[in-house]
This record gives C-alpha cells, sequence and structure tokens, in this order.
C-alpha cells in the first residue's frame, strides 16, 4: 500500500501543476490577438516613449486591438499594429497616442477612417498619426507659456529697466499725481453743480422707472406693433411697387381699377354688415341658431347625441351564421341563422331564427255549444306545427365565462358558455321552456363547440337532457325528451362580408 | 671544532600574506567545490540513465521534496501575492494606476518570485533533510557499505534526490504562481475594490505565455543547482556530527546565494 500511495501522491502533485501550467498559458495567450484575426497594420511616430508591445489599442475606450511590434527606421519609430479583423479600417484613419495616467502608461486611440475612403489592407500604412497628447502635450504648452512669460518680462525688464527706464517712471508717476490734483480741485469747485446734474438725472431715471413699472406689457405689445407695422409696411410698399409698376400709363390704370375695385368692396361690406347686423339681431333662422342661447345649446346636445349615436354605430360589429345539426333521435336535421351583434367585445345580443323539427306545440281548448251527446263540454286539442322558433338573448361575457338570458326558442331562458383554448372550445349550457305543463323538467341543452379554423366549427351534444321521451303518436315524431345532436356551423363577421361583397359585388334589380 | 648555529624558527606570515592566503585558499576551495558539483552533476546524470533505475527510491524523493513541500509553498504564495497587491496598489493609486496591479503581480511572480521563493522553501525544508541525512550516512560509513555490497552510492542515493530537485520544483512554481495570484485577486478585488474585469483582463493582457515557461525554466535550474549543492555537501561531509552540521550550514549558504545568482545570470540571459 505505501508503494502505491507515494506515487499516487506524487502524480497529484504533477498533474495539478501541469493544469495549472495549461490553464496559464492559456490564459496568457486569449491576451493577443492571432494574424488570423487581425489586420496588421503600422504608423511612424515621432515619439513612441511609453508606447510597449502588446499595448493597447482602442476606439471608444473599447479594446479592438494591441501593438505587435516596435522598431526604429531613421529617426521615427515604425510601430506595427494588429487591428481586429471587425474594424473596418480606412486610408483616412487616424491614430492617437494618449497617456492612461501619470505614470506615462500610453496607449493609442484609433479613429478607424471614414466610409467613402479607401480601406486599409494588412501591411498598410496609417498616415494620420498624432503623438503628442496627454501629460506631454501639458508639458509642451507649459514650457510655451513659460517662454512667453519670460519674453513679456524681458521686454518690461528693457522699457523699465536701467537709469532711463526709472526716469520714465518717475515721470509717469508725477503726471498721475498731478492729473489726480487737478480733478480733485475741479471737483471741488463743482460740486454744487455736480449735485444738481445727478440730482436731475435721479429724477429723469425715476419718472423713466415709474412709466416702465406700470406700463411693461403696454410697452412691450407698442414694441410689438411697431415691429408688425414696419413689417407690414415693408410688405405693402412691395405690393404696391409690383401693382402700380413704373409706367405713369400703368398708374393711372391701377389707380382706376383699385377705385373700381374699392367700390365693389364697398357694397360687398354693406352687404355682410346687413347680414351680421341680422345675425347679431336674431332675425332669420342663421339669426335665431347663432344668437338664440338655448337653441345653441339644444344644438350642441343633438350634436353629441348624434356622435356618440355614430360612435356606437362604428363599434358595433355584427356576425351572421348558420347552424345545422343532426337530431339522433329524431332522424332530421335542426336550422339555425343566427345574427350576434357586439357593441363591445365583453357584450353581445344574439337574434336566431330556428327551424326545430320537433315544431311547437299548441293547446287549443275546444267548448262544444250546445254539447253533443258523449262528447265533454270542454276538450283540449294539442296541435304541434313545423314553424320557426325565435331566439333573443341578451349576453355578458366575464373572462371565459359568458352568461346568456332571454328569449331561447320561443321561451324564456338562460345560458352559459366556458371558453377555452383562445376561444376554440366552448362548452354552452341553455336552459329554456320552464312553463310547459308538459314536461317534467325544463329543457336542458348541453353542447360542445370546437373550432378548427376560422368561420367554421363543429358541435355535439345532448338536447333535452333531463326529460324522457315523448313521440307524437300519429307521425312518431319526437316531441320531447333526450336526443344527442351533432353537426357543424358557419359564421362570418362584417368585416368577411364586406370583403366579399367587395370580391362579388352587389346584385342589383 | 665546528659550531652549528641553531636553525632559526619558521617566520610567521604578516597579516597581509594572511588575507591573500586565505583568499587564495576560499578561492581555491570555492572553484573545487564547483568544480566537484559538475563533475558530481556528471556522474549523476551518467547514472541516471543506466539501470537499475531505482523508481521506488525515485518517488520517494518526488514525494519528499514535491508533495511535502506543497504546504509551506502554497501558504508563502498566497501571502507573498497578498502583500505584493497591497504594496503596488498603494503606490499606484498615487498615480490613478490600481488597474496595473494584476499585470505587475502577475509578471513578478511568473517571471521571478515564484521560482525563487519555491526554490528557497525547497532548500530549507527538503534540501537541508538531503545534506543531513547524506552526511550522516558518510560519516557513519554507510556509504562506504553501500560501496562494499557493490551499490553504487550515486544512483542509489544522489540520482533520486537530484532528479526529485530538476522536476519538483518547477511543480511548486507553478503552484506558487497559481496561489500567489489567488491571493493578489482577493486583496486587490476584495478588499480594495478593483475591479474583477479590469483585473483579469489587464493581467491577461500583459501576462505572455514565454514569461510562464521562463519562471518553470528557473525553477528548474533552482531545483537542480539546490538538490546537487545540498548532496554535494552532504555526500562529501566528514567529522563527525559536527562535521555534518557545518555540511549543511554551508550546503543552505551556498543553496540560497546560488539560486539569487543564476535568477540573475538567467533573467540578464531571458531579458
Amino acid at each position: 500500500m505505501k508503494k502505491l500511495v507515494t506515487p499516487f501522491r506524487v502524480g497529484l502533485l504533477v498533474i495539478a501543476a501541469g493544469a495549472f501550467f495549461v490553464t496559464f498559458v492559456l490564459f496568457a495567450r486569449k491576451g493577443g490577438l492571432s494574424d488570423s484575426e487581425s489586420t496588421k497594420v503600422w504608423a511612424y511616430f515621432r515619439d513612441a516613449s511609453g508606447l510597449a508591445v502588446r499595448g493597447r489599442v482602442q476606439i471608444a475606450g473599447i479594446p479592438v486591438g494591441e501593438i505587435d511590434g516596435i522598431t526604429l527606421e531613421g529617426t521615427r519609430a515604425k510601430v506595427w499594429l494588429k487591428i481586429r479583423d471587425d474594424v473596418d479600417l480606412r486610408e483616412d484613419a487616424v491614430v492617437t497616442k494618449r497617456s492612461e495616467s501619470l505614470l506615462g502608461d500610453y496607449l493609442l486611440d484609433l479613429n478607424p477612417g471614414t466610409e467613402g475612403a479607401p480601406s486599409l489592407e494588412t501591411g498598410g500604412q496609417i498616415r494620420r498619426v498624432v503623438d503628442t497628447q496627454g501629460m506631454e502635450a501639458v508639458f509642451e504648452s507649459l514650457s510655451q507659456i513659460t517662454a512667453d512669460i519670460q519674453e513679456v518680462t524681458g521686454a518690461l525688464r528693457e522699457v523699465l529697466g536701467g537709469e532711463r527706464g526709472a526716469g520714465s517712471l518717475q515721470r509717469i508717476v508725477e503726471n498721475l499725481v498731478r492729473l489726480s490734483d487737478s480733478v480733485d480741485a475741479t471737483v471741488r469747485r463743482n460740486a454744487d453743480r455736480l449735485d444738481t446734474i445727478v440730482g436731475n438725472v435721479e429724477a429723469i431715471s425715476q419718472d423713466v422707472r415709474g412709466i416702465t413699472q406700470g406700463n411693461q406689457a403696454e410697452i412691450t405689445r407698442i414694441i410689438d406693433n411697431i415691429e408688425f407695422i414696419t413689417r407690414d409696411v415693408r410688405q405693402v410698399l412691395g405690393s404696391v411697387k409690383n401693382i402700380v409698376g413704373t409706367g405713369e400709363g400703368d398708374v393711372k390704370e391701377s389707380v382706376a381699377s383699385l377705385k373700381e375695385t374699392l367700390r365693389k368692396l364697398d357694397g360687398a361690406l354693406g352687404n355682410i354688415e346687413e347680414i351680421t347686423r341680422k345675425v347679431k339681431e336674431g332675425e332669420g333662422a342663421a339669426g335665431v341658431l347663432l344668437a338664440d342661447e338655448a337653441v345653441g345649446r339644444e344644438l350642441r346636445e343633438t350634436v353629441q347625441d348624434v356622435s356618440r349615436f355614430a360612435s356606437r354605430l362604428t363599434d358595433l360589429q355584427a356576425e351572421i351564421g348558420i347552424q345545422s345539426t343532426y337530431l339522433a333521435a329524431q332522424g332530421n336535421s335542426k336550422n339555425v341563422f343566427s345574427v350576434r351583434l357586439i357593441p363591445k367585445p365583453d357584450k353581445y345580443y344574439l337574434l336566431e331564427l330556428v327551424d326545430d323539427p320537433r315544431g311547437s306545440v299548441t293547446t287549443e281548448v275546444l267548448q262544444t255549444n250546445p254539447p253533443s251527446e258523449g262528447d265533454p263540454v270542454v276538450q283540449t286539442r294539442k296541435v304541434t306545427k313545423e314553424s320557426l322558433k325565435v331566439s333573443a338573448q341578451f349576453a355578458k361575457r366575464w373572462y371565459f365565462t359568458t352568461l346568456r338570458v332571454g328569449l331561447i326558442e320561443s321561451t324564456g331562458g338562460v345560458g352559459a358558455d366556458l371558453h377555452f383554448f383562445n376561444d376554440a372550445l366552448r362548452f354552452q349550457m341553455d336552459a329554456f321552456n320552464f312553463a310547459d305543463d308538459e314536461l317534467r323538467y325544463p329543457r336542458l341543452r348541453a353542447s360542445l363547440r370546437a373550432q378548427p379554423i376560422d368561420h367554421l366549427y363543429l358541435i355535439a351534444g345532448m338536447d333535452d337532457m333531463l326529460n324522457a321521451q315523448q313521440r307524437d303518436l300519429a307521425t312518431r315524431r319526437l316531441v320531447a325528451g333526450r336526443d344527442f345532436f351533432v353537426g357543424g356551423g358557419l359564421f362570418f363577421t362584417d368585416d368577411d362580408l364586406k370583403a366579399i361583397l367587395t370580391l362579388t359585388g352587389i346584385p342589383t334589380p | 671544532m665546528t659550531t652549528q648555529t641553531p636553525s632559526k624558527p619558521a617566520r610567521e606570515p604578516g597579516p597581509f600574506t594572511q588575507a591573500v592566503t586565505r583568499f587564495g585558499q576560499g578561492l581555491i576551495d570555492i572553484v573545487s567545490t564547483l568544480g566537484g558539483i559538475i563533475t558530481m552533476g556528471l556522474d549523476v546524470f551518467r547514472w541516471s540513465v543506466r539501470r537499475p533505475f531505482r523508481l521506488v527510491n525515485l518517488f520517494a524523493q518526488l514525494d519528499f521534496v514535491g508533495v511535502g513541500s506543497i504546504f509551506i509553498v502554497s501558504l508563502t504564495g498566497t501571502f507573498t501575492g497578498m502583500v505584493f497587491a497591497l504594496q503596488t496598489s498603494t503606490a499606484f493609486q498615487l498615480f490613478d494606476a490600481e488597474s496595473l496591479v494584476g499585470p505587475t503581480v502577475a509578471l513578478t511572480l511568473t517571471r521571478e518570485l515564484a521560482a525563487v521563493f519555491s526554490a528557497l522553501m525547497v532548500t530549507m525544508r527538503a534540501g537541508s533533510a538531503m545534506c543531513t541525512e547524506l552526511g550522516t550516512m558518510r560519516v557513519t560509513e554507510q556509504v562506504d557499505a553501500l560501496e562494499t555490497m557493490a551499490v553504487n552510492p550515486v544512483q542509489y542515493l544522489l540520482v533520486p534526490r537530484v532528479l526529485a530537485g530538476l522536476f519538483m520544483v518547477p511543480a511548486l512554481t507553478m503552484l506558487f504562481n497559481t496561489m500567489g495570484m489567488g491571493g493578489a485577486y482577493v486583496v486587490a478585488v476584495g478588499g480594495l475594490g478593483i475591479s474583477p474585469g479590469t483585473f483579469l483582463s489587464r493581467t491577461q493582457q500583459w501576462l505572455a505565455p514565454e514569461d510562464i515557461f521562463q519562471g518553470l525554466l528557473k525553477g528548474a535550474v533552482f531545483g537542480l543547482a539546490v538538490s546537487l549543492i545540498c548532496c554535494f555537501k552532504g555526500f562529501n561531509a566528514s567529522g563527525g556530527a559536527k562535521g555534518v552540521g557545518q555540511a549543511t550550514t554551508e550546503a543552505m549558504v551556498a543553496s540560497a546565494l546560488s539560486i539569487f545568482i543564476l535568477d540573475f545570470i538567467l533573467g540578464v540571459l531571458f531579458f
């Protein structure tokens, strides 16, 4: 066991060290760009200090390459750059040397160039190089400023230095002293006058301030008006010049035409004045319409009502459908024509015409008068007729449930629908015919409706689930009781109908 | 009658002569030691490729030198990386260049510190043990006994130790690199708030595979030198227990010096 443990431990150490080594090498390799995934270009720098191999090249702060090599060519540094292939380098590209920190750690900022310029291929040269950025540029500027200051101080020294300069300075100071004395004396002599002048100026400024403070809005309006007036005058003068022209004959004709136009205009204005006066006084239909406040209010309400009505009409959607089902026990088919009016997505009105083979049963009471012998005085007769039934229901939807109430197949009833799979599947329950004395229970109908494609659905279910079957003795027609049915239907929205009518055209008599 | 003049007693050499003598003797010792180490190294190489290959001995030494040094090298590496990151970040903050902490630590560790520190740790822990063990065997004539039994002591004793030094120090250098970078990352990112992305990306930018190769090569050279020196000193120890202790001390000093001198020479060659 000992013999096994020692090599195992050594092997573990070697494996761990090898793994660390491979990881480090892979990590370090990823830092560089390979030749296959980069474009190699070069640029001349006057000063490449601070640049190093593998130094960053970036665009907008994002690394896009690295410095591949730096060689000396003559008195310039030739710097080779590896730029990522996805950077679209152009011949007018610009590379700028910029310091990253005060340590002199430099990087290169790359402007890849404009789209219109030719592409820069591998081995190409970036001709635009800015290599005096950062602290170097700052120091250069400081050096220039220092030189300027030295120049100024030198000139001052030349002007003011020595005996001659000292004499000049002394004379300047003496002149300044005399000047200040003179000003002082003048002010003293005219102190009263100056006080008066200052007082007058103060009074004037107070007046002006009083005017402007109270009438700032008016003054602003006056200035605006003056501006408008000058603009209008300029336009009018331009128009007059165009209309009148330059010749004397043209002027006369223009003036005569203008007089005539003015006369007509005067008449037209008179008519308008007459009309507006009548309107103002409430004369005539227009006057009453505009001048009577009550009429105006009524008119506004009417317009609002019309607008609401029109809005409802435009929001209203209609759906027309037909359904045919085969009744298993009856051995006949039942057809339904329906119109669904949908004013809102969660509300609709359902109108149906139903052709039901069960027909409608009416009870007639016959009274024999005078009663014949052997027959009852009052007889009851049931008549089963094939007649269309009518349904008219109001429906309201909450989430996946719709409740209906109204007339179902010419009797009062209620219904409920459960919608599944984005309305592709619908479970439908109807309860109606509550008042029929012949039926033990109300007529209850359950159906499952599946809509595999638009406008077409399949339906199956059971009618009159609770009651036992009853047949007409003469015709064997099923008049009550449970019956299975299966069938299908089609429906179209008003949009579909519009499209169909647009394509086929409306038949004209 | 003949008179005999008494022979003059030998004159004591002067201080200058003594200094020159000591210097010369020291120089001769150094050159002799160097020559002895090289000769022994050639012997080791020669015997390492000849049968019988004593793998049990070899693995025992690999285990002793390499596996036994894992803990101390890991600990040293972690704290070296941590303290280096701490100190460099303090300096770089003055220049708003904290992003250079990662590359600085990485380059310093991979190129220099990992190999040097790993070799020093191996010298202190395993080299001293090698020297003492061999010296004791020498002064107790166990080496002679091996020769008597026709077992070549170079092949039996020295080859496994030298090969262990040669192979295990680079492995420990790699371990040192990893632990050091881990420690630097913890301090720089966790303690000093340098962003992890910046630390890793800038390290990746500046660290090249050549730096790692360079460190590993240095580790191998240091391992070879240290094991040869320790084996040589122990193998040639004399003078009983005192001689063994002196040989061990000399081996430690010579090993440490050789590591730094070789580091400089290799650094100049690689740079």
